[in-house]
């Protein structure tokens, strides 16, 4: 198949896209294809993209806004606006970057805002201290499910304070 | 009134076919560099090279072929293989690529969504053994590089949707009478409160709504892999007891119509010789169910199971083949559908 835009190269790059809830379907040659600057970040992620700007609309402050819209992460260089514009997160230090941000987001896509499970081998040094934070999380979870709440706040306090130390190892 | 003997159709029946394919992935990514959408053609390299070092140096590569992204027919079919609809079309010129192991229906996906991708899948009702499969492997890689890994948020992945196991966990459900009866909507709505996906699979152009259904877990933060799946695994059996209730109600209540329909899908899978990718699921779909009720002994329902991800356009397109008409595909299909019918 020719590319559909200069009709002389072979298509090699499918792209899906979306216009008025109208799906395309476009078959470009790959020179083509790095002139298109539009159709970076096209439909499959459309769900991310909506969660990030539905989130947004909920959560912030407009002065909050101004802030966030100005701050970059000093890894990647993706700003917050960025980031709600495309759904994606730009590398691990964005985690931290937009943490407050991130925190809103997660907690209304997620179940909980903190990880149960698998740990990497390299962090295996902390595995012990980990295996007690997950232990204190489930309990966690428990105290808040059966309303216990004084419980959990002291639970909560013991794994932030693991979850310090480990930070300051 | 009926003519023939009705199989009263066992549970363990039903819970041994009516979930046909499992499935089960690890997102990562690599902690040194920008993830994918962030990544320029220089970094995209290095990174790529630098999982190709993990992976060859794991010794996991003798079990792998890689697929790069210039082949794109080949990567078309690993995606339908595979069920994988995450496609990136951004940054076309970065390093990306797909090791596969066809036979055994395991991939690493390197720099699409995220940098590493690993996945496992099977068909029937085998989502333990998927997982157990992706864990030995996310091992393995992890001892050679260093995921991007947080304290709170766990695994850190490029959408807040994976974060945290950033473990996948599917199961697809052949659900006929659910679907005709009309009560997978409801069904939907519950499981979707409840945190769970569940989605009509195998359309393809979004034409046609099969009888087959995927179910797969939204949370992946606060919840851990073994917890995924056995609460997946729970889940599957209140699905199947719906479903075996609904294959009551149905033969009790349209019999005739119902034999009619499936005896014509019998008919129409066995004679036809160019056939369309909707049709030849909606068919396949009423003779499984037929099989169930007893209506025949002559179809191999483990071949039928297997043949439904192997007839989509892009699967039956030949890669090294340039141009294959519409034809052409029907037909292949519709011979490859006809290897169900044995003995005759
Ligand atoms: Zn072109
Ligand atoms: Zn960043």
């Amino acid at each position: 198949m020719k590319c559909e835009k200069c009709k002389i190269n072979e298509a090699t790059i499918h792209f899906n896209k979306v216009i008025n809830d109208e799906k395309y379907d476009l078959f470009y040659c790959e020179s083509c294809a790095k002139l298109l600057d539009e159709v970076d970040y096209d439909t499959p992620f459309s769900k991310d993209k909506m969660i990030s700007s539905l989130m947004e609309s909920i959560n912030s402050s407009p002065l909050k806004v101004n802030y966030i819209v100005m701050t970059k992460c000093s890894k990647c260089g993706i700003t917050y606006a960025k980031y709600k514009e495309i759904g994606l997160v730009g590398c691990s230090n964005c985690y931290k970057t937009f943490d407050e941000k991130f925190q809103k987001i997660i907690s209304t896509i997620q179940k909980e805002n903190f990880h149960l499970g698998k740990t990497p081998s390299e962090f295996s040094q902390q595995v012990d201290i980990n295996k007690e934070i997950d232990l204190l999380k489930k309990e966690l979870r428990k105290a808040i499910n059966i309303e216990a709440f004084e419980e959990a706040v002291k639970i909560r306090d013991s794994i932030r304070a693991l979850e310090d130390g480990k930070r300051h190892e | 009134m009926n003519d023939y003997k009705i199989r009263k159709i066992s549970k363990e029946y039903l819970t041994d076919n009516l979930i046909i394919f499992s499935q089960a992935k690890y997102i990562r990514n690599i902690d040194e560099f920008p993830f994918v959408i962030a990544l320029n053609e220089k970094n995209a390299k290095e990174s790529f090279s630098k999982i190709y070092k993990g992976i060859y140096e794991s010794e996991l590569i003798n079990d792998f072929e890689l697929v790069a992204i210039r082949e794109k027919k080949k990567i078309d079919r690993c995606l339908d293989v595979f069920m994988e609809k995450t496609y990136v079309a951004n940054n076309v010129n970065i390093a990306r690529g797909i090791y596969i192991n066809e036979q055994k229906r395991v991939a690493i996906f390197v720099n699409f969504k995220d940098h590493i991708k690993i996945m496992s899948s099977a068909l029937g009702n085998k989502l333990d053994e998927c997982y157990s499969i992706i864990d030995k492997i996310d091992d393995k890689i992890s001892e050679q590089i260093k995921y991007a890994y947080d304290g709170k948020y766990g695994f850190l992945t490029s959408s807040l949707m994976d974060v945290g196991t950033g473990f996948r966990s599917n199961l697809v459900f052949h659900l006929p009478a659910l679907s005709i009866i009309g009560y997978i909507d409801k069904l939907r709505d519950a499981l979707i409160q409840i945190g769970y996906n569940f989605e009509n699979i195998l359309k393809e152009n979004d034409i046609s709504e099969s009888h087959y259904y995927m179910l797969s877990n939204k949370f992946t933060l606060g919840v851990s892999e073994k917890e995924i799946v056995e609460l997946l695994k729970d889940l599957s059996r209140e699905i199947i007891s719906k479903e075996v209730a609904a294959r009551e109600t149905l033969i009790n209540s349209r019999i005739r119509v119902l034999e009619n329909d499936i005896k014509r899908a019998y008919g129409l899978l066995k004679h036809a010789t160019l056939i369309k990718y909707e049709e030849a699921i909606k068919y396949i779909s009423l003779i499984k169910l037929g099989i169930s009720y007893g209506f025949f002994n002559d179809v191999d329902e483990n071949y039928l199971d297997k043949v439904v991800f192997e007839i989509s356009d892009n699967y039956l397109l030949e890669p090294e083949k340039k141009v294959i008409s519409k034809n052409d595909i029907e037909y292949t299909r519709s011979k490859k559908i006809k290897k169900c019918f044995i003995g005759d």
